[in-house]
Order: structure tokens, then C-alpha cells, then sequence
């Protein structure tokens, strides 16, 4: 359970997906973003929703496991549909009305409907495109390293951005480490007679406080191990620092990029030219 | 052998801790080039501030540190881009393995780990792969490259920490007790780690205190209450049994057999730590006594 989270939600595999420059796959991220909530018309739905299909088709990742990802925000859809559904007021005769206790009216317009649909369709691609791009081919170093080479720029205005990629690079190694010490301490708490599962929430809660304390107290001790070693192996900021791997864009990495963006620019040639007649 | 490391008058007082006593106070060492040293002590003696003194992660308080050739010293009137790289480059020169590998390593994957080092001294990136792949095979942990650190034995993080220091080149490697938290087998491993080095020409400073483990050394110095005590080969510091028990420390238990036969009145040598060769002489002496 514990080696899980250290490679985040990874799954190992090679496809073209793997090959890509992570750097590209950040942008391609972007892109797909701005295109899923720029779309208008139904035929840029539709083209985003058969490029999406394919991209799971061609990553070779399995749809149970896309199904998975989309689990999660099931419910947060439900929600947001149910709320678009009844508060979206259209032009013509409603479908459903009904009065509650004539302070307000529940409405169902057929505009409603196709914002509602639109609205959880837009969500269900965004998490399946970004879990390909960047959870499920991506490891976390090589994320970490590639949002630090995209936001380099900023160092020129003095943002320590090699050293922010560092703390993240550490609190991800830390993760098991210190999920491991957890288990431990809870193991010698309970061996002390502590209970974790009985009680009011506020007592659970309460019982927390000597988990806590013992691993902030070892944190600070491995925080103060882990500074001196470093400093042990000339770390002096991220200044002057070379990488292992460096990034380099190869030309289908470009292409990939290029086809991000025609696909970007034709969702706005599509809401321009074959606009559909319900207001999104 | 050329000289490596020198130490003079060296001493070092911890700001506002202790009252102001020194940690390490008054050393004079020399350290030749190529040495397996090991640094024996109670806990408090001062054997970990003085690793700490070698490789400038602590600065001296009074005295001088020399190391190949680079001379560090309070009055020091170098400015302070001057100092940095004084520091830094005796680092380089000097690395330093910890007790806990968990609290060493920086990266999530181990060819990352190692390779922290060399990017720090702004490599290109060539000679690092090449460097990592290097340090990987001298410890006998290339196949595991692409591991995460957190799923290896405590002795083979331990060996990820050294080519993590190797990587470095440096000419001379403290283990601060290293191999403290392995179990045996773990022990076994880093040892035989460090002994190879040390035939490579690395020069090994072994901080320890497990007597088995600093007798396998060429030379022995025992620190007590932050002074060099004892400075010797292991049969001469050895021999020293009284002494080293009035500090608090033991010896190896076939020093002590010896020791307490030589107490009750039989002639055996004193400092033998080895023991097949107290084996040997106790053998010896059995036989002698039977034939009278």
C-alpha cells in the first residue's frame, strides 16, 4: 500500500503517451483544458469527445482503470448537474414544473437538460485527459523536473523555482518514509493501551495528538539529518545545478504539440462557422 | 604515502551549549593519504564534532584544519566568496556517509539519489550518467537504478549512500556510524563496501563503536571528553586495556579473554583482536602447560 503512493498514481507502460517530453505533456494539458471550456458548438463536443476516446485507445490504458479515475468526482457531477439542470431558465414552455410551497419553482427546460449533459461531459474529459498526460504516464520526478524547466523563465525575476522542484522532489521521497513512521508510532500508542476507532469524532480527533507530536518531533530531527547531508554533498541552492536527464524536444514531440494546437484552433473555427442553437 | 589531513590544536566550542566547554578541544593529527583510520569514543566524546571538523560542516572555533593542502583557520581574513569556496571545496574532497540512510537520501529513485552530488558540482550531464554509473558498480548496486530507495534492505540503502558520496570523487570518505542501524548482514555489506574503497586508494574514517568493527582498521584514535586520548596501531591501542576501560569503552572479546587469562596469571600477549589467532596462542600455551 505504501510503495503506491510513493510513484503516485504511475502505472508502468510504454506507449507513445510514456515517450512524450513531460514538458509537452504539461502543455498539451493546457491546451486540452482551454479547448474542453472554450467549446460551443455540439460538433466541437463531439470532435473533443472522439479525440479523447482515442487518446485512451491509443495509451494503452485499460478503461476500468479510467473508470476509476473518473469515480471520485461522480458525485461532485451529480451535484453540479442537478444545479445546472434546474437553474437554467430557456425561451420556450418548460418540460417539468412544479411549485415548492410557491416560494420557488423547479423548472426544467430542454436548455437546462443539454447544459446539464454538456456541463458533466466537459468535467468527465478534463480528469480523463489529464490522469493520461500527466498521473498515469508521467512519474512524479519527471513532473516535478519538467514543471521546474517550464517555469524557469520566472527565475529572472527571482523566483526560486529549482528550489521549489527540490522541496517537492523531498517531500515526495519523504512520503513513505514518513507514512511508515505513522504506522509505527500507531502501533506503539496502541501498544500503550490508545484507542483510534471508538468515540465521539472529537475524541478520535483527540486521539490524534499523540501520533502527531512524535512524528513532528522526528521530522524536524530527519529534516536536520537531511540538511546536513546535503550540505555534506555541496548542495548549495539550486543555483549552478546541472540535471542527470535533460529534457530534449524531439520532432514528435513538436508534431504532438502542433496537432494540440490545430485541434485548439479548429474548437474555435467550429464555434464560429457551425454554431449550434442552444446557448452554452 | 603523502600527507592528507592535518589537524592543529584544532578545537570547537558549540555556541551557547555546554557552557562553552569545547566539543573537540586541542587535536593534533595527521591523516596520511590512502589511511583506514577508525575514531572510537563513548557517545559525547567528541568523535562525530571532529568528523563534522573535517570537512568544514562545522568550522573550527580555534586551531586549523588543513586538508590536501587547503588551510582553514579562525583568523581566516579571506572574504566570504573566498571562504565559501574553501568550504566547498574540501567537501568535495572529503564525503561523509550518516547512521540512518533514510535521513541521507534526497531523490525518490536511486540513480537520481546519486547522481544529487555531481548535478551539485554542475556536471554536464554526460559525465554524470557517467559518474552514477560508476559509483553504482562500485557498490554493486547497478541493477537496482531505477528502484525507489524505499524498497531496498537498510544495507543496501546504505550502499545507495555510498555511491551517492562516491559520485563525488572524493579522496577520502567519514562513516559516521554507518553501520549502526544494519542488522548484520547489512554490516557485512557497508564493511566490505568500505574496505574496498579504502584498496582503491580511498582513505576510510570509520567512527564507530563496535570494537570488532575499528579493529579491522589500520590505525586506532580514542577520543574522550573532546581530546584525542589513544593514537595507535589496533594491537598497540588494544593493549591498552585499563585505560580504555576507565573511558567507558570495551574491547574486542577476544582482547578481554586474553586480557582476564593474562589477569589470572598465564603468559599471553595483550591487543590480539583477531580471534583465530588468540585461538592460537591459548592453544599454544594449553599444549606448553600439558608437556610440564
Amino acid at each position: 500500500m505504501l510503495k503506491d503512493i510513493t510513484l503516485g498514481q504511475y502505472l508502468p507502460g510504454d506507449s507513445f503517451l510514456y515517450r512524450l517530453d513531460p514538458r509537452v505533456k504539461i502543455g498539451a494539458t493546457i491546451l486540452s483544458l482551454v479547448a474542453y471550456f472554450s467549446a460551443r458548438s455540439l460538433y466541437a463536443f463531439g470532435l473533443l469527445t472522439l479525440l479523447t476516446a482515442l487518446l485512451v485507445f491509443l495509451s494503452g490504458i485499460s478503461f476500468r482503470v479510467i473508470l476509476r479515475a473518473i469515480r471520485p468526482v461522480v458525485a461532485v457531477l451529480l451535484i453540479m448537474g442537478i444545479l445546472v439542470l434546474f437553474t437554467t431558465k430557456g425561451a420556450g414552455e418548460p418540460y417539468f414544473s412544479l411549485s415548492v410551497f410557491s416560494l420557488f419553482d423547479l423548472e426544467i427546460y430542454p436548455e437546462g437538460i443539454a447544459r446539464a449533459v454538456l456541463f458533466s461531459l466537459r468535467i468527465v474529459l478534463l480528469v480523463v485527459s489529464t490522469c493520461l498526460f500527466l498521473t498515469y504516464t508521467t512519474t512524479p520526478t519527471s513532473l516535478t523536473d519538467a514543471l521546474a524547466s517550464v517555469l524557469s523563465p520566472l527565475t529572472i525575476l527571482r523566483v526560486p523555482v529549482y528550489d521549489f522542484a527540490m522541496m517537492m522532489t523531498i517531500a515526495l521521497r519523504f512520503i513513505p518514509t514518513l507514512a511508515e513512521e505513522t504506522d509505527k508510532i500507531m502501533s506503539a500508542q496502541k501498544a500503550r493501551g490508545a484507542d483510534f476507532s471508538s468515540g465521539s469524532l472529537i475524541r478520535r480527533a483527540r486521539a490524534l495528538i499523540p501520533i502527531l507530536i512524535p512524528l513532528f518531533a522526528s521530522s524536524f530531527r530527519r529534516a536536520g539529518e537531511l540538511a546536513t547531508a546535503m550540505e555534506c554533498r555541496c548542495y548549495r541552492g539550486g543555483a549552478g545545478r546541472t540535471k542527470l536527464r535533460v529534457f530534449r524536444l524531439r520532432v514528435w514531440d513538436l508534431l504532438f504539440l502542433f496537432l494540440c494546437g490545430a485541434i485548439l484552433a479548429s474548437v474555435f473555427l467550429l464555434n464560429t462557422w457551425l454554431p449550434t442553437g442552444i446557448s452554452l | 604515502m603523502s600527507e592528507f589531513l592535518r589537524a592543529e590544536h584544532l578545537t570547537f566550542v558549540y555556541p551557547d551549549e555546554n557552557n562553552g566547554i569545547p566539543a573537540v578541544s586541542d587535536v593534533n593529527l595527521t591523516i596520511q593519504k590512502g589511511e583506514y583510520v577508525a575514531i572510537l569514543g563513548h557517545n559525547g566524546s567528541g568523535k562525530s564534532t571532529l568528523a563534522k571538523l573535517f570537512n568544514l560542516i562545522l568550522l573550527p572555533t580555534g586551531g586549523s584544519i588543513t586538508v590536501d593542502g587547503i588551510r582553514f583557520f579562525q583568523e581566516d581574513d579571506a572574504d566570504d566568496a573566498e571562504l565559501e569556496e574553501k568550504v566547498y571545496s574540501v567537501r568535495r574532497r572529503v564525503g561523509m556517509v550518516f547512521q540512518n540512510p533514510d535521513n541521507q537520501l534526497v531523490a525518490s529513485i536511486v540513480e537520481e539519489d546519486v547522481a544529487f552530488g555531481p548535478e551539485n558540482l554542475g556536471l554536464p550531464s554526460n559525465a554524470i550518467r557517467e559518474r552514477v554509473d560508476w559509483a553504482l558498480d562500485a557498490v554493486d548496486m547497478r541493477g537496482y537504478a531505477r528502484r525507489t530507495p524505499y524498497s531496498l534492505s537498510g544495507g543496501q540503502k546504505q550502499r545507495v549512500a555510498i555511491a551517492g558520496v562516491l559520485a563525488m570523487k572524493p579522496a577520502c570518505i567519514i562513516f559516521d556510524e554507518s553501520t549502526a542501524m544494519l542488522d548484520p548482514r547489512g554490516r557485512r555489506e557497508v564493511l566490505s563496501v568500505m574496505e574496498s574503497l579504502n584498496r582503491e586508494g580511498i582513505t576510510v574514517l570509520h567512527i564507530t563503536h563496535y570494537m570488532e568493527e575499528a579493529a579491522r582498521a589500520n590505525r586506532i584514535i580514542v577520543m574522550n571528553d573532546g581530546r584525542m586520548l589513544i593514537d595507535g596501531p589496533p594491537r598497540e591501542v588494544f593493549a591498552r586495556v585499563d585505560e580504555l576501560k576507565e573511558i567507558g569503552l570495551e574491547v574486542p572479546q577476544a582482547t578481554e579473554l586474553l586480557f582476564r587469562l593474562r589477569a589470572a596469571g598465564f603468559d599471553l600477549p595483550l591487543g590480539v583482536t583477531d580471534p583465530h589467532e588468540a585461538a592460537e596462542l591459548i592453544a599454544a600455551l594449553y599444549r606448553e602447560v600439558c608437556h610440564e
